[in-house]
């Protein structure tokens, strides 16, 4: 038996961490999800692009139980949203937060700490894993600074870093780089595969460029999930997804993502 | 200037100022950083029915507008949850029916009218031991929910969606912040009255906000300076013989612009 097969027969006999059978969410009479199905095994990488309105945000809310499916239903870690989301570190799209919030960075990541327990009070302890994660994603010595004070980039590194605190093995990232300018870009997805290492991400974006070689699987969605089960993709899937013909670019031979197109 | 101090009422107006600086400054911190000075608006005008009624029925009016306002916050923090597309509406609607009930009630009843001008400005010189000793026990009722609550209170005013999925009980945790203003209002009440609450609630702690970037600071810092608008305001009000609340808003807006500079 070669050693991938092996592998694969392990992932096969694993549960998956994330399990959505056949979700349909509407605004209204306004469908925002029809009929996804999706699932994630431990360690996966998945990007789920697609365009703006397409029910990437939704999709998101829903595995985080944030909402309720009109039809169908979400498992995560094998327990409803709701239960199973504390296993989850979830970074939510820039422009919920308030940057302006007066609050130091240590701070904003210590918040984790009252996961299901409002009494909770900050110990040593906590305060030395909040520096930890702090500095894992690069960040520590900005952690007595104003949260305001802070670049996008640098943001949302904290908020990265409070997603960690509680041992996550599943971190969910929505639209994450989206206020991050493109160098700060290139040393966030460094920052990502490391973090792969122990923890399944899923990441949504509406930018295709998101989907960088750290990437093990993709799924495209606008309303309807189309999901490879290889990061291969093709025009037709993306042309059905974003609804108008789709220039497939190359990112060069290291970085090739997608097909070389004629 | 020494000789107001063997004033009993003088006495009484400088501690009512210290009693409501320490509220407006803690409670006010999270209005602000929230941005719900509407819907505490409206929580604080509402109180007036409270107002009305019990003037209308006889018992003490703090007691009547603490009443009236807790249950008005309630409704405010249900239309928050189930009424979000008409919040805006809903919450208008909530701040002037509050004021309707409290004027009808008060033209029903036969009692003194002056008293309606000074509930809705509000007369700091004219406090009671009585109305001390309220006002004392709701500051420490405040202030003690904010020290318990101190962290899942910052958590929801800071990022409301990572409180949810943190599984906090985030909308008990906003009746229950709603609620904490309501108290506030009537301690603020007496003092600058129902119209100028707002003002009182908020101003303090915007100026606090402008010079610093910590929570905790922020507050410690608005209960100075409201201090300091609140004693100056009494002083001025006794010297110059106009009404202290305005006053104090006036000086609280000053603070402010001084703050909005330097920020």
């Amino acid at each position: 038996m070669t050693p991938i097969l092996h592998l694969r027969m392990l992932e096969l006999m694993q549960d998956p961490i994330l399990f959505l059978s056949h979700v349909e969410y509407a605004y209204g009479k306004k469908p925002a999800l029809i009929d996804v199905c999706f699932s994630m095994m431990p360690l996966d990488f998945v990007a789920i692009i697609g365009p703006n309105g397409g029910g990437k945000s939704t999709l998101v809310q829903l595995i985080m139980g944030l909402i309720q499916p009109d039809k169908g239903h979400v498992l995560l870690f094998n327990e409803p949203p709701e239960k199973g989301r504390r296993h989850v570190g979830y970074l939510s799209q820039a422009s919920t937060m308030d940057a302006q919030y007066p609050i130091k960075v240590l701070d904003v990541v210590l918040t984790s700490r009252l996961l299901g327990n409002l009494w909770h009070r900050v110990t040593q302890k906590d305060r030395e894993e909040a520096c930890e994660c702090l500095d894992l994603v690069g960040v520590l010595p900005l952690q007595n600074r104003a949260l305001s004070d802070l670049s996008g980039g640098e943001r949302q590194r904290v908020f990265i870093a409070r997603a960690l605190l509680n041992g996550p093995r599943l971190l969910i990232l929505d639209e994450p780089t989206s206020s991050v300018d493109p160098q700060a870009e290139r040393a966030f997805y460094e920052l990502l595969k490391i973090l792969n290492e122990k923890m399944a991400i899923l990441m949504v974006s509406h930018d295709i460029s998101a989907v960088s070689q750290l990437v093990k699987k993709v799924a495209c969605l606008n309303q309807k999930l189309i999901y490879h089960d290889s990061k291969e993709l093709c025009a037709h899937d993306l042309e059905a997804t974003y609804g108008c013909p789709v220039e497939l670019i190359a990112h060069g031979v290291p970085h090739r993502v997608l097909h070389a197109h004629e | 200037m020494s000789e107001l101090f063997q004033f009993v009422f003088f006495q009484h107006a400088l501690l009512m100022g210290l009693l409501c600086s320490v509220a407006c400054g803690v409670i006010g911190s999270y209005v602000v950083v929230k941005r719900i000075s509407f819907i505490s608006g409206s929580i604080a005008h509402s109180a007036f029915g409270g107002i009305g009624l019990s003037y209308l029925l006889g018992f003490n009016t703090l007691l009547g507008a603490t009443g009236f306002g807790m249950v008005t916050a309630l409704l405010v923090g249900v239309v928050k949850e189930r009424f979000k597309q008409q919040e805006d509406t809903l919450i208008g609607v909530i701040w002037s029916l509050g004021m309707a009930i409290g004027i009808l009630c008060i033209s029903l009843s036969q009692g003194y009218v002056g008293d309606l001008f000074s509930y809705m400005f509000g007369n700091i010189l004219l406090v009671s031991h009585a109305d001390l000793v309220v006002v004392a026990i709701l500051d420490v009722v405040v202030v003690s929910g904010v020290v318990v609550f101190f962290y899942p209170l910052r958590a929801i005013t800071f990022d409301e969606t990572y409180a949810k999925v943190l599984n906090l009980p985030v909308s008990r945790l906003y009746v229950f912040l709603l609620e904490l203003i309501t108290l506030t209002t009537v301690i603020l009440l007496k003092a600058v009255g129902i119209i100028l609450v707002i003002a009182l609630l908020t101003l303090p702690a915007a100026s606090a906000r402008n010079v610093t970037q910590d929570l905790k600071t922020m507050m410690g810092l608005a209960v100075l300076l409201g201090a300091i608008a609140t004693t100056s305001g009494i002083w001025m009000s006794a010297f110059l013989n106009l009404p202290s609340g305005p006053l104090i808003i006036v000086i609280s807006s000053a603070i402010y612009l001084v703050t909005l500079f330097r920020h």
